[in-house]
């Protein structure tokens, strides 16, 4: 699947919750460290931050929601200046608070540039089924990313937390 | 109050750091529901399969910080570590000595399932949830606690003991564990209902006697103190052991099968005990099970500390002997206690010189202990060692009116099909927290090993039967 049949798909929603300050809904952009997932050739991933997760929010996470054109996607730990309330990045310091269709965590493996780790783990804009958390890491592999998905927690019908065999 | 009300202001209080009590209180009253899968809680949703429970238990369980995310973000992370949930059930197995097919069988679940388990894979809660409360671990806290959480130093008695007593087979050891388990989350649920042990006046006792004072005339003088502490009197004849211990003492009484050997074990749950009370091998004969009953109630009440290990066993072999003759002067007080409590001695004689026909059985009747007992508790009494008359083939099976007082609903619960674990007064408390809001429908249900609908069309009948548990029922 594609990023355009994807959004055609799952129509861009608004926020879950409303923000907890205002700074939630500042707007991040390239110069604050915010690259697109949906163009796999200039990710640009820092030493030290390339890591294999075991559960939601381990270290080396980044943040990526799903736009109608874009995959914006920050390391959730990114220093911004000047500094965030919250003390860390939200999935809607990448939409200004505005709606997204979809949206999660990802991780880079740090021996194989090729391997990326996804979830759906996000309050605000996370996957609604197992289906289209299936759709949105069909659209990673699309960009050449082999990718391994937390998957879908039936018992709580939500997005894995954990990646477990 | 509308339930939407109450559930918002079971929001508000968590959201406003509400002192603990006031947001149990409120957590009771709203209607929200939470689900738990192996790693996270969530809100509620018709689409989830995981275990659903109610805001008092999730509050219990997990806390307020654990909701307060589940509120603002939908779920929460409950998991400690991907490989937790394994590692304590392998752990806990192997301290107990049990290997994966017999854990497998006793949870109702294929073996692979227990090692799948071990290896923390994605399965259903609900196959870690049987596995654990076999294991004595609280289910509650599986995935969530890199740590064994529940009766983990029984756990380690359970194993040296049975390295040392043949007796402690595979199924005796998780028939106990399991009890012990049975023991704790009624414990725990009672004290969410605001059930707590009556208060006695009753001390324990360092006098085990000496060569020259013998330890069986402290046990009698024990019995005789504790039928006066509870007002038992000499005329309050027969007595219930079950009720005593349970409703009187507080003290859960889980009927297991252990076996042919072992009679009764006491274990600690935390800073209280518990009976577990074999159901088959000699207790099969009533009389015998209340004279083990008793001899555990003499531990129990009268033991010091340094005596009371976290788990005490009991078999038959001395339960029978004449206090005097028993070696051991802890079991020699004990045995001696059990006789005269249940039987005192000035009761004994009277009804046994007050029978020209069939004294001795008329003895057993009225007491409901017996021959044995009966014998030795009239010749201790007498103080004389005569030949006594012989019972008759009809005094030796126990009269009914004591296998229903003792083993009460047990044969016949309203729940076709309950364990003998749960059938005591386990499953009332499990009903009450259920109608409290204390535990979910769906938990109760899961703890008798029953449908929903099957405790629901019972529920009016177990309320009946422990008007006890009722009682004062908010």
């Amino acid at each position: 699947m594609d990023l355009g049949s994807f959004v055609a798909k799952y129509r861009p929603r608004e926020m879950a919750r409303a923000a907890a300050n205002a700074d939630e809904l500042r707007l991040l952009d390239g110069v604050n460290g915010v690259q697109d997932l949906a163009t796999r050739s200039a990710h640009r991933i820092q030493d030290g931050r390339r890591q294999v997760p075991q559960r939601s929010g381990d270290p080396g996470c980044y943040l990526w929601v799903v736009i109608p054109t874009r995959i914006p996607f920050i390391f959730e730990r990114e220093t911004v200046i000047p500094p965030l309330q919250s003390g860390a990045v939200k999935h809607s310091n990448l939409t200004g608070g505005q709606p997204a269709s979809c949206g999660g965590e990802v991780w880079f493996d740090p021996a194989d540039e090729d391997q990326i780790y996804v979830n759906g783990c996000s309050g605000r804009y996370g996957p609604k089924s197992s289906d289209e958390l299936d759709d949105v890491v069909a659209v990673y592999q699309g960009t050449g990313y082999r990718v391994t998905s937390f998957g879908w927690d039936n018992e709580a019908h939500k997005p894995a937390m954990v990646l477990r065999r | 109050m509308t339930p939407q009300s109450a559930n918002d202001k079971f929001k508000t209080a968590l959201r406003a750091s509400a002192s603990s009590p006031e947001l149990f209180r409120l957590a009771r009253e709203s209607s929200l529901i939470f689900v738990r899968s192996l790693d996270q809680l969530a809100e509620d949703h018709p689409c989830a399969t995981g275990r659903r429970l109610t805001a008092r238990e999730a509050l219990d369980a997990y806390g307020r910080e654990v909701l307060l995310v589940v509120l603002s973000e939908g779920s929460a992370l409950l998991c400690a570590s991907p490989a937790a949930a394994g590692i304590v059930i392998k752990r806990r197995r192997e301290t107990l000595g049990l290997d994966r097919r017999h854990v497998a069988n006793k949870a109702g679940v294929d073996a692979r399932v227990v090692e799948a388990a071990e290896e923390s894979r994605r399965l259903p809660l609900r196959n870690y949830e049987r596995i654990a409360r076999v294991l004595s671990l609280d289910e509650r806290f599986i995935s969530v606690r890199s740590e064994p959480i529940g009766n983990e130093r029984l756990a380690v008695r359970l194993r040296t003991i049975g390295e040392e007593n043949v007796r402690m087979t595979p199924s005796v050891t998780s028939a106990i564990a399991e009890a012990a388990w049975v023991a704790s989350a009624q414990i725990r649920m009672e004290e969410c209902l605001g059930i707590h042990p009556p208060l006695t006046e009753i001390e324990p006792s360092a006098n085990y006697g000496s060569p020259d004072d013998p330890a069986y005339v402290h046990g009698y003088l024990l019995a005789q103190e504790a039928r006066r502490h509870l007002k038992l009197g000499s005329e309050q004849l027969p007595i219930s052991l079950r009720e005593i211990c349970e409703d009187r003492l507080g003290i859960p009484m889980i009927q297991a099968e252990l076996g042919e050997f072992l009679a009764g074990v006491t274990v600690a749950i935390g800073d209280r005990r518990a009976i577990v009370l074999n159901r088959g091998g000699r207790n099969s004969n009533v009389y015998i099970r209340r004279s083990t009953i008793a001899h555990e109630l003499g531990h129990l009440l009268y033991d010091i500390e340094a005596r009371l290990h976290d788990l005490q066993v009991d078999d038959f072999g001395d339960l029978e002997r004449s206090p005097s003759q028993v070696r051991d002067p802890v079991e020699q007080r004990a045995n001696a206690f059990g006789i005269e409590f249940i039987a005192p001695q000035t009761a004994v004689l009277s009804c046994y010189e007050s029978h020209e026909s069939n004294p001795i059985g008329a003895v057993m009747r009225l007491f409901g202990i017996s021959h044995t007992a009966a014998r030795n508790q009239i010749l201790n009494g007498l103080k004389e060692n005569r030949e006594l008359p012989q019972p008759s083939p009809e005094d030796l099976r126990p009269l009914y009116e004591f296998e229903a007082m003792e083993a009460y609903a047990t044969d016949f619960h309203p729940i076709p099909g309950i364990a003998p674990s749960r059938a005591g007064r386990f499953g009332a408390v499990v009903l009450r927290s259920a109608d409290e809001k204390i535990i979910s429908r769906e938990t109760a249900a899961e703890y008798l090993g029953c449908s929903e609908e099957t405790l629901e069309s019972a529920a009016e009948h177990v309320r009946g039967l422990w008007p006890s548990v009722f009682a004062g029922k908010s």
